[in-house]
């Protein structure tokens, strides 16, 4: 593949973005509410598409057979050939709210009742596994996201003023910071969680776990940021400000922070994944949010059931999106730290 | 010698910092472990209170911190609720299934990370280090989890392994001897799956460490002297990159107790990480914090020795 | 030229008075009970006219960054006066002080290391007007900038360009510009011609000149270099060891029989 580095870099930008335009209007793209049951097809697997029907025709639109219980018992369900119900591109269906603010009813996708499309199978209650993963995502990537948003400020907030302060602050934020980091990493996170209620039942009360776990990664920006910020201290075009006559307010903003957003940005590309995957494991560890709001990490520990983890493969399906999520961020973030590289020399 | 008694001295600060945080912390959590007792309608108040008294819990937490950094010197850390029993009968046996596991885990993942890592920067650039970065690239982005659940799956499947669990039912009663086989096949799930987790970062760092100490000039004056590659990695270019190595095992030893958590709990082995869990959801505070504590003092130790051997090997650090 | 009139006449006052100026440096050893102290600077005195340069000349480490640094308060001198236009800088009040911080500028040896290498020259050239709120609007800006950058004779294609992409002599030009730009009274170059080439120290001790007459500067002017100090130079004072030794005419200091100052 003969790609520049420029069109590498753009593709790899596109597919970041698609990765996350799931996540503001996940309701668009499912075609069914994460809570809605079918309580007769459990464990359903997922829909074929079908372009030629029985007569042999070909159909540019493809349609669905739906499933029902078979009778003899080979395999739990079989295709009802006698009904076909073809897919609808952008269609009607069940409410959803938009970014919070407005409610809307158009999918992208979906079919006519009483069909049922499950592209990614049902699980226990026969929800549709594509919905559950598509809020589900919402949850985790905006974990992620705010999480490191999250360290990140804090981090850069303590380490500007430890480096450009000094004296007693910094030694106070500094031997705080070692205290955080002597922790292992994921028992810090279980001893944060354990300050807040048990069982969460709400996204908000999910959002405020995560804006306390994420205070709690500041130390490793934090250091970074103090680095920086020391050794920017001392160059002679701050120095040169100061003589100016510049305020400190002056020197941060024009020549001391502007130092500090390449390693912040590294920084971010490398914590997101850590706080998805911080929220993922909680979840699966039955700590994070409650049902019915889905996460992937409570759809992955549905795998902990013997029949689910052998005979329902369709229920693998969150573990590849969210391995799928971490090689784009490793990449971008290699990306990211050869670009800082490159504008650093 | 000064500087290793300050440095141990450091250590034990951060230690008793390490522990009035998660003090803290751990004490921030509402609700508490008698919560559950005062649902239940045949428990009278004043009965959980005078239990409430008896185990402490109402006192002020300075207080109650006295008394468990005081119990922790003894070695008991504290009361666990659930078990009825001070938490370091709990701990202990726990701890050696963690260190079981984990030490293993961590000694097969350098056994194989160091020589790959080693290859791979002989070879860097050409396709067998590009080969070999794109499959450290993939595992290190599957989750423990997920990897832990996939060999689960292979358990179920093949039949080949147990499923979870560190004896059969009846193994736990053989004799020593016999016990062994069947401890072995319960180890190796959890593991090779360790392995799995751990060896893709290491193998990264070791690579890298000693890709940058190959470039070096002194390296090239080496090859330029005829020696074979062998002699210039064995005797010239590891210890010049034993000071990362160093650290990173530094590190490896800090995460003996942390790491294997979450494989714990999927492949069900009754190590640490299973008991936090429940103490946790079942809010039994000290069990949580007595972990927790066990931990961070591993991590503290294990950067300390790292310390203490860089200062050992490293002459420049010891004239500074 | 009114003002300048004004102000030829008006040389015979003082400019910057400097009396027993000092700089030490303690140092604690904490596993010993002595305390070391460093001499930087040690009962300094000098004056300077409107529009004269003093030369301060000495070997490395004869205190003569201190005293350029002290100057401009980037260091507290432990004692002693720096008497600015008859007011002491060292007791005046952070508004009074950025009001005069407005009159002395400081132009650093390495005019890469002292201009933000992320910053283009306008913007670095811009950056005391913005520090010090002094000219209203984006295009008064601009103009004052195109203004100076005239002076120092640097083209205004120069403009949107980096500090590294220029070469040494241009880049102490945009440092000069810098210094220009909100018309002070007096210049500290600190050893600002030493990491020059040859031929671009001669331009820019000519532009120096130049700009001394036309807009009746006074400069301090601190170096090791003996024959520069000779050239641009009213007043040579030879620094050693944080003391002035000697303080006379250029041709009185740069005759063979004083003691050779490496």
């Amino acid at each position: 593949m003969s790609m520049n580095s420029g069109h590498r870099q753009l593709l790899l930008l596109f597919s970041l973005v698609l990765l996350h335009v799931f996540m503001v209007v996940p309701g668009f793209f499912a075609p069914y509410d994460y809570s809605e049951q079918n309580r007769e097809l459990p464990f359903s697997p997922p829909t074929r598409l079908h372009f030629i029907d029985s007569a042999g025709r070909f159909h540019l639109m493809p349609f669905i057979h739906p499933f029902r219980a078979s009778e003899d018992g080979s395999a739990p369900y079989v295709e009802d050939q006698a009904r076909a119900y073809p897919l609808h591109l952008l269609k009607d269906g069940a409410p959803y709210r938009v970014l919070g603010l407005w409610t809307a009813r158009l999918h992208l996708f979906g079919v006519e009742q009483p069909g049922r499309i499950f592209l990614f199978g049902t699980d226990d209650f026969g929800r549709d596994e594509l919905s559950r993963m598509l809020f589900g995502g919402r949850i985790s990537l905006l974990a992620g996201i705010l999480g490191a948003a999250m360290a990140i400020f804090a981090g850069a907030v303590l380490g500007v003023l430890s480096g450009f302060y000094g004296g007693w602050l910094d030694g106070l934020i500094m031997r705080t910071a070692e205290l955080f980091l002597a922790l292992p990493w994921l028992y810090l996170l279980f001893a944060v969680r354990a300050i807040l209620p048990l069982h969460i039942k709400t996204t908000q009360t999910l959002l405020l776990l995560i804006t306390v776990v994420g205070l709690v990664g500041w130390a490793r920006p934090g250091r970074l940021v103090r680095g920086i910020v020391l050794s920017a201290k001392e160059r002679n075009f701050a120095l040169a400000a100061k003589a100016m006559g510049a305020s400190n307010f002056h020197v941060l903003r024009w020549h001391i922070l502007p130092g500090t957003y390449g390693v912040l940005l590294t920084t971010a590309a490398l914590l997101v994944p850590q706080f998805i995957l911080a929220e993922v494991t909680l979840s699966f560890l039955g700590l994070g949010v409650g049902e019915p709001v889905p996460s992937w990490g409570s759809l992955l520990a549905e795998l902990q059931n013997y029949s689910v983890l052998t005979s329902y493969w369709w229920m693998y399906l969150p573990a590849c999106s969210l391995i799928v999520l971490f090689l784009t961020y490793h990449w971008a973030s290699t990306t990211l730290q050869d670009k800082v590289a490159e504008v650093r020399s | 010698m000064v500087r290793v008694a300050r440095r141990i001295l450091h250590g034990l600060l951060l230690l008793l910092g390490v522990s009035t945080l998660s003090f803290v912390l751990v004490s921030a959590a509402p609700g508490n472990f008698f919560d559950e007792l005062k649902l239940n309608p045949q428990i009278s108040a004043s009965t959980v209170a005078s239990l409430k008294m008896a185990y402490g819990i109402d006192k002020p937490w300075p207080v109650r911190y006295e008394r468990w950094l005081r119990s922790a010197l003894r070695g008991e850390f504290g009361y666990s609720l659930s078990y009825r029993c001070p938490v370091g009968t709990l701990l202990w046996p726990r701890a050696q299934n963690t260190l079981l596991l984990t030490s293993l885990a961590t000694l097969l993942a350098w056994m194989i990370a160091v020589p790959w890592g080693i290859l791979e920067a002989l070879n860097r650039g050409k396709w067998l280090d590009r080969i070999g970065g794109g499959v450290t690239a993939i595992f290190l982005a599957i989750p423990e989890l997920v990897l832990g659940l996939l060999f689960l799956l292979l358990a179920a499947r093949t039949g080949w392994f147990p499923t979870g669990g560190m004896f059969s039912s009846h193994g736990a009663e053989a004799a020593l001897l016999g016990k062994l086989p069947d401890l072995g096949i319960h180890l190796v799930l959890p593991v090779v799956a360790l392995v799995f987790g751990a060896a893709p970062l290491l193998i990264r760092y070791v690579r890298s460490a000693v890709a940058a100490v190959l470039d070096a000039p002194f390296i090239e004056a080496a090859r330029g002297h005829g020696l074979s590659t062998t002699r210039i990695v064995y005797r010239h270019a590891l210890p010049a990159a034993a000071n990362s190595l160093i650290s990173l095992l530094g590190f490896s030893i800090g995460a003996l107790l942390s790491t294997s958590l979450i494989i714990e709990v999927v492949l069900d082995w009754p190590g640490l990480g299973p008991l936090v869990l429940e103490s946790l959801l079942a809010r039994d505070t000290y069990v949580v914090m007595a972990v927790v504590m066990l931990s961070s003092v591993f991590l503290v130790t294990g950067n300390l020795l790292a310390d203490l051997l860089l200062y050992a090997s490293d002459p420049r650090i010891r004239t500074v | 030229m009114t003002a300048e009139v004004q102000n030829h006449l008006d040389t015979s006052r003082e400019l910057l008075c400097v009396r027993e100026l000092s700089l030490e440096y303690l140092r604690r050893n904490p596993f010993a009970a002595v305390r070391i102290e460093t001499a930087a600077l040690r009962d300094v005195s000098f004056d300077l006219r409107t529009g004269e340069t003093l030369a301060l000349v000495g070997p490395s480490g004869s205190g003569k960054s201190s005293l350029a640094r002290c100057l401009v308060l980037l260091e507290r001198p432990s004692t002693g006066r720096i008497l600015y236009g008859g007011q002491d800088i060292l007791t005046l009040s952070p508004d009074a002080l950025k009001a005069v911080r407005k009159e002395i500028h400081l132009v650093f040896q390495d005019s890469a290391s002292a201009l933000n290498p992320r910053r283009t020259v306008e913007q670095l050239v811009a950056e005391p007007l913005v520090i010090h709120d002094a000219a209203s609007g984006a295009r008064k800006i601009k103009e004052r900038v195109a203004e100076v950058l005239d002076q120092v004779e640097l083209g205004n294609s120069w403009r949107c360009h980096r500090p590294r992409e220029l070469s040494g002599g241009q880049r102490q030009r945009v440092a000069i510009a810098r210094a220009l730009v909100l018309r002070p009274k007096l210049l500290i170059l600190d050893e600002a011609l030493s990491s020059l080439d040859l031929s671009a120290q001669a331009q820019i001790a000519n532009l120096l000149l130049d700009l001394q007459e036309r807009h009746s500067l006074a400069y301090v002017y601190v170096t090791h270099d003996v024959r520069m100090a000779g050239c641009l130079a009213h007043e040579v004072a030879l620094l050693d060891a944080g003391r002035i030794v000697y303080r006379g005419l250029p041709a009185e200091v740069l005759t063979p029989n004083l003691q050779p100052v490496s």
